[in-house]
């Protein structure tokens, strides 16, 4: 042990300088950073990762009590949609719902609903939810992979805008026997959705099928999952426009109608929550995806019949008595009209009631609970009743009571006199008075007091047994009338019926002189005591279009229009025309801007002292103290403003400035008085001075504004929270909304708000085609969305497009294309265009391959920058793609501005200097006239202009240019020709049947027509002939001029024979033997080598056989070999027996 | 081609017509005007004025189509899209749309700019318009009740500003005065609007608070072809009035010759002084924002009064004005309600005097609105002071601009 030694201890690193002293100033590198630029750089990394998360602050207009949220199931068929959908009905609601169609609200936890609708595979109906989905359920065949539709259907998603919550769900993961195959698949499909998605997208693993249905506990995680979901990024197009999922329809036409004609129009009733915006009170446009467009005809907001605990609370909490509970009854958690729930399905115009013990009611037992159809089946069972037999009474008047018998006296006469009927109300309304207050009030009450009297006085004048009307009774109501004048201008319920009344009592005159004395002072008390008019009547006055805006005005006002109308009537005998005077007075009225004042009255009212005064407290010169002090008494009397002008007062000291005068209790008091008064003073400047800093400074609690921030909650922002402050802005402007609503009466508010999203509605639409009705099917989602103004017109489209780019072919332009754009499905014919150097916009034949280019078609006025998905069709045979394009609303126009260029071409006829005639280009001088001054090329570049038409030939015209052109020269003119879209709107009205527009292509295949060759179009063999130039001759002269250097040199021809011309040359003797020879020579060596070659030719024709068939006998073996794999492969791909729920597997 | 066209909204009768026209325009529903003053004897159907208008929102618009019917007394209107000025189309001299308005128009030119200024944020391009020709009265009108340019420019345009379309890039051009010529007929005036600011969706308001104080008058006096005098006597007279009220008044001036015009187009040399006159606006401003009153008076063109009641009678009709209350006056709340109605789907309150309320014009507003599709206001008193003002409520329709360009 001894002799091992321990490692030993690394020295300290030396440093190169000695340590220094500590000289015991502050050490400078103690306070500054050992790596300077990291900071900067974690603090700018921090930065982008803040900013990254911000996004433009949007208005979420999502009310208190939302509708459902809209979970949407998508998938290819057979991948186990309504298995999910049963599994998940029966994980909330505990039910089992045998075919669920149609959307189907659950409760599912205490303050939220869940929608759920299963999309069924068709392009269509993708395209639609898409648009609505708040949570996409993308299920996807584990065991096959993605196929065609889901790839179709994130893209439809990505264009009309992604919703926030899209996941993924695997199915049929047992059929993968070996776990490490599963492993890999799942670790496949995910990154695969997420590459499609975003990274980290969920997805959910569903494994086999028990009882048909998932495994609870899968189930149970996926549900999980749906509950807690947050509020998702709000999308801008769902933001803006109302609409609704219709959840249940029905047909309300006229039986008769329908029995008159069965193709005619329907009124339709749909229902549903009620999503996006509010829908207006009245005169919504819709547009019914598949359907059309239609303006509501009437709507009605329904009690939620699918209502969260929460909400029942509330309710119950507001009408203060809890509903009807018994043990009996189960919670409503599940609300699915469409589907056969509780025995009843309604489809089409037919109803299915399905019930499991039999169709024997016992129809008098009161307390048993029934469903719907049970009730409908024992409406149904009851006996026959003629028409009109019925329990109840009869009706006469909406409002009025049931007469369930006619009583034995009622034909005897009166028994008593009869009493005016004003003196009851006087009695009534004197009683009533005191609290009324005023004429409104009165107004609402008259409503149910006429009712009650009016049984029989309200009847017409046929009706009454002593319709003896007399010339003098007429007088009588005149002049009644005119006494009853301001009664009735301002109970707008009385002024019909006055005359009836007077009509009756015009027999009992003392009566009559009784009510009439009483009613003068009745109506001078209400003078006396009115109120000023209020604003709730000219809200109601305001819409009533019965009056017009005159006589509106002075209804509200109170003021006397019946004076005025019996004045005319009065008139009207004698001058006939005064009518129409009276509207020519109405036509001469012009528009105002400034008012008409009398400037007498106003030179009256203002030049008054007293009137300046009590104006000045609308001025900045204002005493505050004073108004505050009249504030305090104004509540006692009114007129204190003109005491209130004098600042000393209270001591009962003041002086007559005037007289100069000093009233006073005492002269001797005064020096006492004015140390007091001094006092006075400065205490009320004080007073005044802190009352104008709270009205004037910012925090003050005078200032409206200050109040306003402090009322509203206001923080203060800084410069660096501008997010945040923009995001406080739009929540108070929500507020504001609310209150504002909340503070108007029912009535009005009903008409400003108009429908709510969350509300539960009908909506009811006429003139809805019969095949509607026809051909429904409740698999298919309706989907109603709200127009706004503009999306109503029709124009020009002028969008960015791009081709998919996993669509086999290029568009084409002006062929037909289904847009996907809006709430619409239409076809249209798009040009596409591209921008060429930013002057103008070129039209492109075909779409770029991998580019976006502009495309315009004529469609409805979409907002711009709005998404939309294009297809060539719908249908799903052919198998590509069918997403052709995407791209989003540039603008929206109603003219265009694509053109095409277009080449005129002429030849000279003549050529002068830098002058030519050219020829062939037009064909009459009035298309000369336009293209004057036009720039004109030619072939070889030389530029030019056009001039003037020639008067002579036809079409031929002058042109200079910058050089003399060649009369084989081609001349160009290059123009630009616009081009127009088609006029062309298609809806896609698949739900009630639609024929698509078909490209030329698609026709010529149907009908088996020859594309026609155009001659001109077709290409032929260029010929170019060899060009010979005449060589170039210099006359004598000028190259006799030329200087030295440009001297041509040109080699004289000879003049004598040369040596090689002077000899022949000819073969002899030897040579010519020798010559002979080998030509033989050569001829047999070529009859050898070609008897050689047919020889090998031959042989190579038998081996070529031979390889032949062994490469066949190869390829059989390796097709066997492959068949017998996919065979053993697809074995494994069917879906498993242990399911048995999808057998809609294509295939 | 299924393409239902919605169908024409029918009125009668010659009043609220730039209204109508200005809310067909922006909601694009097309309209059938029947009954344009047909019992009138001696001037029955459209008023030159109103011919005028039309060709001006033809001018601005795209695609838009008026039929007018024989007589005149029948116009059908197909609106278009708003394009405002784009070269090449309608834009004659450079990039301003030249618009001429003929010797017998006896509107004002604020007729043409308050529908004009109303149409300009919803366009596609920027819409500038010159007014010209022998028919431009700058003045405020006797007859016809049209306010001056001074005070269009001073208390309706700030106003566009509360709704988010900024001010700055609005302009309005006085490039020659004048008044209405003999018989309220006529003028010389030249006048050019640029507004630059064009929005997607203005922003609603919120004017219910108390209107504040009043803290100055501003104002401007003018006159045409009148000695320059005329306008300190109205200045003078005015003061004399407001001075017991506000200490701040600052009234500027402004003389001009009379204008020019040709009488005879075949003559162009042979002018006549056209436009004589002179007339006062004067606008208060309140401590509260955006809250403006604005009065306008003007000496009738058959003559007859001294500058002195013209400026007397303003400052009463200022007076009269701010006691009738209310965060908007009668001249400019059609203005201020419509852009509510016409932007984001939001509630904006607007607090207006009584007498403001229960005007005709306004309640013909409210009844037109609805029809062309935007929800009715509320209606409420105001419950926290004794002013008696009404609060209007407006519930915007975001129908916006759909004709503005993304890229």
């Amino acid at each position: 042990m001894d002799g091992q030694s321990h490692k030993p201890h690394r020295q300290a690193k030396k440093s190169k300088d000695k340590k220094k002293e500590h000289t015991g100033a502050p050490n400078p590198k103690a306070f500054t950073f050992t790596n300077p630029g990291k900071l900067a750089k974690q603090a700018a990394r921090t930065h982008d990762i803040r900013e990254k998360r911000l996004h433009v602050p949007l208005v979420d207009r999502v009310p208190d009590e939302p509708a459902p949220r809209l979970v949407t199931i998508v998938g290819p068929p057979g991948v186990g949609k309504t298995t999910l959908l049963k599994s998940l009905i029966r994980r909330y609601a505990k039910e089992t719902v045998s075919d669920p169609v149609g959307p189907i609200t659950i409760v599912t936890s205490k303050k939220q609903r869940l929608t759920f609708v299963e999309c069924p595979n068709e392009l269509e109906a993708m395209v639609d939810i898409a648009k609505v989905a708040d949570i996409v359920l993308l299920m996807i065949d584990g065991n096959y992979g993605f196929e065609m539709e889901t790839m179709e259907f994130l893209n439809i998603l990505a264009a009309t805008g992604m919703p926030g919550n899209v996941f993924g769900v695997l199915t049929h993961l047992d059929l993968f026997r070996k776990p490490q195959a599963l492993k890999d698949a799942k670790k496949r499909l995910k990154h695969r959705l997420w590459s499609e998605l975003y990274q980290g997208a969920h997805l959910f693993y569903l494994s086999g099928v028990l009882n048909g249905r998932y495994p609870d506990r899968e189930i149970h995680n996926l549900s999980r999952f749906l509950s807690v979901m947050k509020n998702p990024r709000p999308l801008v197009w769902r933001n803006s426009h109302p609409y609704s999922i219709i959840d249940n329809y029905r047909d309300v036409t006229h039986p008769t109608k329908i029995e008159e004609d069965e193709d005619c129009d329907r009124s339709i009733e749909l229902s549903g929550y009620l999503r996006g915006t509010n829908f207006a009170a009245e005169g919504q446009r819709i547009h019914i995806a598949g359907l059309g467009d239609f303006t509501i005809a009437s709507m009605e907001a329904l009690p939620d019949p699918c209502p969260t605990p929460a909400m029942e609370q509330a309710l119950a909490k507001a009408s203060g008595k809890t509903g009807r509970r018994r043990l009996d009854e189960k919670d409503k958690r599940l609300y699915a009209p469409m589907a056969d729930r509780s025995g009843l399905k309604i489809t089409g115009d037919h109803i299915v009631i399905t019930r499991e013990n039999g169709f024997a009611f016992d129809k008098d037992a009161e307390d048993v609970e029934r469903g719907e159809g049970e009730q409908l089946i024992i409406d149904l069972q009851g006996e026959r009743r003629l028409l009109g037999q019925t329990d109840h009474g009869v009706k006469l008047f909406a409002s009025g009571e049931e007469i369930t018998q006619v009583s034995e006296e009622a034909d005897t006469g009166r028994k008593s006199q009869r009493r005016a009927r004003f003196a009851e109300r006087d009695e009534w309304d004197d009683e009533e008075l005191p609290e009324d207050e005023g004429f409104v009030s009165g107004d609402d009450l008259d409503g149910s007091d006429v009712e009650t009297e009016f049984n029989e006085q309200k009847l017409g004048k046929m009706f009454r047994k002593d319709a003896d009307k007399t010339q003098d009774e007429d007088i009588a109501f005149a002049d009644s009338d005119s006494d009853l004048g301001s009664l009735s201008s301002a109970d707008e319920g009385l002024d019909s019926d006055d005359d009836d009344d007077e009509d009756l009592d015009s027999d009992e005159e003392g009566a009559a002189v009784r009510w009439k004395d009483n009613m003068m002072q009745r109506a001078k008390m209400l003078h006396g005591k009115r109120q000023p008019y209020r604003a709730v009547d000219l809200a109601r006055f305001m819409y009533d279009n019965s009056l017009s805006a005159k006589e509106a005005l002075q209804k509200w006002r109170g003021e006397d229009v019946e004076e005025i109308e019996e004045d005319i009537e009065k008139e009207e005998d004698d001058t006939f025309f005064r009518r129409v005077g009276k509207e020519g007075d109405d036509d001469a009225g012009e528009d105002r801007y400034i008012p008409k004042f009398d400037y007498e009255a106003l030179a009256g009212k203002w030049s008054t002292e007293d009137a300046i005064e009590a104006l000045r407290t609308k001025f900045s010169t204002a005493n505050l103290v004073d108004e505050a002090e009249g504030d305090e008494d104004d509540e006692g009397e009114d007129d204190e403003d003109g005491e209130d002008e004098d600042d000393d007062e209270g001591d009962g000291a003041f002086e007559d400035l005037e007289t100069g005068e000093s009233h006073g209790p005492e002269e001797a008091e005064y020096p006492e008085a004015t140390l007091e008064a001094e006092r006075e003073k400065n205490a009320r400047r004080k007073e005044e001075l802190k009352l104008r800093f709270e009205e004037e400074d910012r925090e003050g609690f005078k200032n409206d504004k200050a109040v306003a921030r402090r009322e509203g909650g206001e923080e203060e922002f800084g410069e660096d929270d501008w997010y945040e402050s923009q995001k406080a802005m739009l929540q108070k402007q929500l507020d504001i909304n609310k209150s504002e609503f909340e503070s108007l009466d029912e009535t009005q508010r009903a008409s400003v708000e108009g429908f709510g999203a969350g509300k539960y509605a009908k909506i009811i639409l006429e003139s809805v085609p019969a095949e509607f009705v026809n051909n429904f099917r409740a698999k298919i989602p309706i989907i109603v969305g709200g127009l706004l103004a503009t999306e109503d017109r029709f124009g020009y489209v002028q969008v960015r497009i791009k081709k998919h780019r996993w669509h086999k072919k290029i568009l084409k332009t002006g062929d037909p294309l289904i847009f996907s754009l809006g709430w619409r499905r239409f076809q249209s014919l798009p040009i596409y265009s591209i921008s060429d150097s930013r002057i103008r916009n070129r039209m492109l034949k075909y779409t770029p391959e991998h580019m976006h280019c502009f495309g315009t078609f004529y469609g409805p006025l979409i907002a711009p920058n709005t998404g939309f998905v294009c297809f060539q069709s719908f249908s799903s045979a052919n198998p590509g793609f069918r997403i052709s394009a995407t791209g989003t609303v540039l603008s929206v126009d109603e003219s265009t501005e694509i053109v095409k260029k277009l080449k005129l071409t002429g030849t000279p006829s003549k050529i002068f200097k830098n002058t030519a005639f050219i020829k062939d280009m037009f064909n009459s001088p009035l298309e000369i006239a336009k293209f004057e001054g036009a720039a004109i090329k030619t072939v070889s570049g030389v530029r030019g202009q056009i001039k003037r038409a020639l008067a002579k030939p036809e079409g031929h015209f002058r042109a200079t240019f910058e050089d003399k052109i060649l009369l084989s020269d081609i001349v160009f003119l290059r123009a630009w020709f616009p081009i127009k879209p088609h006029r062309f709107y298609n809806p896609a009205t698949n739900l009630i049947g639609w024929q698509t527009m078909r490209s030329t292509g698609q026709i010529r295949r149907d009908e088996d027509l020859a594309t026609p060759q155009l001659k001109n179009s077709q290409y032929r063999k260029i010929e170019r002939a060899t060009r010979r130039f005449n060589p170039l001759r210099v006359p004598r002269a000028l190259a006799a001029d030329l200087p030295f250097k440009s001297q041509i040199v040109q080699t004289k021809p000879q003049k004598k024979e040369t040596y090689m011309q002077k000899r022949a040359v000819v073969l002899r003797g030897e040579e010519k033997k020798a010559r002979d020879l080998m030509q033989k020579l050569t001829t047999i060596r070529k009859d050898v080598v070609a008897k050689r070659r047919a020889k090998k030719e031959e042989k190579r024709v038998e081996y070529k056989k031979k390889t032949a068939e062994i490469e066949e006998r190869l390829q059989n073996k390796e097709k066997r070999e492959s068949k017998a794999y996919w065979e053993r492969e697809g074995k494994k791909r069917k879906p498993g027996d242990a399911g048995g729920g999808g057998g809609k597997r294509r295939k | 081609m299924a393409e239902q066209k919605p169908e024409f909204l029918r009125f009668t009768g010659h009043r609220q017509f730039a209204q109508r026209l200005v809310l067909s325009t922006l909601s694009g529903r097309p309209v059938h005007i029947s009954k344009i003053r047909s019992t009138s004897a001696t001037h029955p159907g459209l008023a030159p004025h109103e011919i005028s208008l039309l060709r001006l929102i033809e001018a601005v618009t795209n695609g838009s189509a008026i039929d007018v019917s024989y007589s005149g007394t029948t116009v059908v209107y197909q609106p278009g899209l708003i394009t405002g000025t784009v070269a090449g189309a309608g834009a004659s001299v450079g990039d301003i749309i030249e618009h001429s308005l003929p010797a017998n128009c006896n509107r004002g030119v604020t007729y043409f700019l308050m529908p004009l200024a109303l149409l300009a944020p919803f366009s596609k391009a920027h819409v500038n318009v010159r007014f010209s020709g022998p028919g431009v009265i700058t003045a405020a009108t006797h007859a016809t009740g049209d306010v001056s340019v001074d005070t269009f420019r001073t208390a309706v345009l700030p106003l566009y500003a509360l709704f988010g379309i900024p001010p700055t890039r609005i302009e309005l051009r006085v490039l020659a005065r004048s008044c209405a010529g003999p018989g309220g007929r006529g003028g010389g005036g030249v006048v050019e609007l640029r507004f630059a600011s064009q929005v997607r969706l203005p922003k609603t308001l919120h004017l219910n608070r108390r209107p504040g104080r009043i803290r100055r008058i501003r104002g401007v006096a003018y006159c045409t072809g009148v000695s320059a005098s005329h306008n300190n006597r109205m200045i003078h007279a005015a003061r004399a009035v407001l001075n017991a009220l506000v200490s701040d008044i600052h009234v500027a001036a402004q003389y001009d010759p009379s204008p020019l015009v040709a009488t005879d187009k075949n003559a162009p040399g042979k002018k006549r002084k056209l436009g004589i006159g002179f007339g006062l606006s004067l606008v208060a401003e309140s401590s509260a924002q955006g809250v403006l009153y604005a009065a306008d008076e003007v000496a009738p063109p058959e003559g007859g009064v001294v500058p002195e009641d013209v400026g007397t009678r303003c400052a009463y009709q200022l007076l009269e004005l701010v006691s009738q209350g209310g965060c908007v006056t009668s001249a400019a709340s059609s203005t201020v309600l419509t852009l509510m109605a016409m932007g984001s789907e939001d509630v904006g309150r607007l607090r207006l005097g009584r007498d403001v309320v229960g005007r005709e014009e306004t309640i013909a507003l409210a009844r037109d609105l609805k029809t062309f599709g935007a929800s009715s206001w509320g209606v409420r008193d105001i419950d926290d002071d004794d002013t008696g003002d009404v609060i209007v409520s407006v519930k915007g329709t975001g129908v916006g601009n759909v004709g503005r360009k993304v890229a």
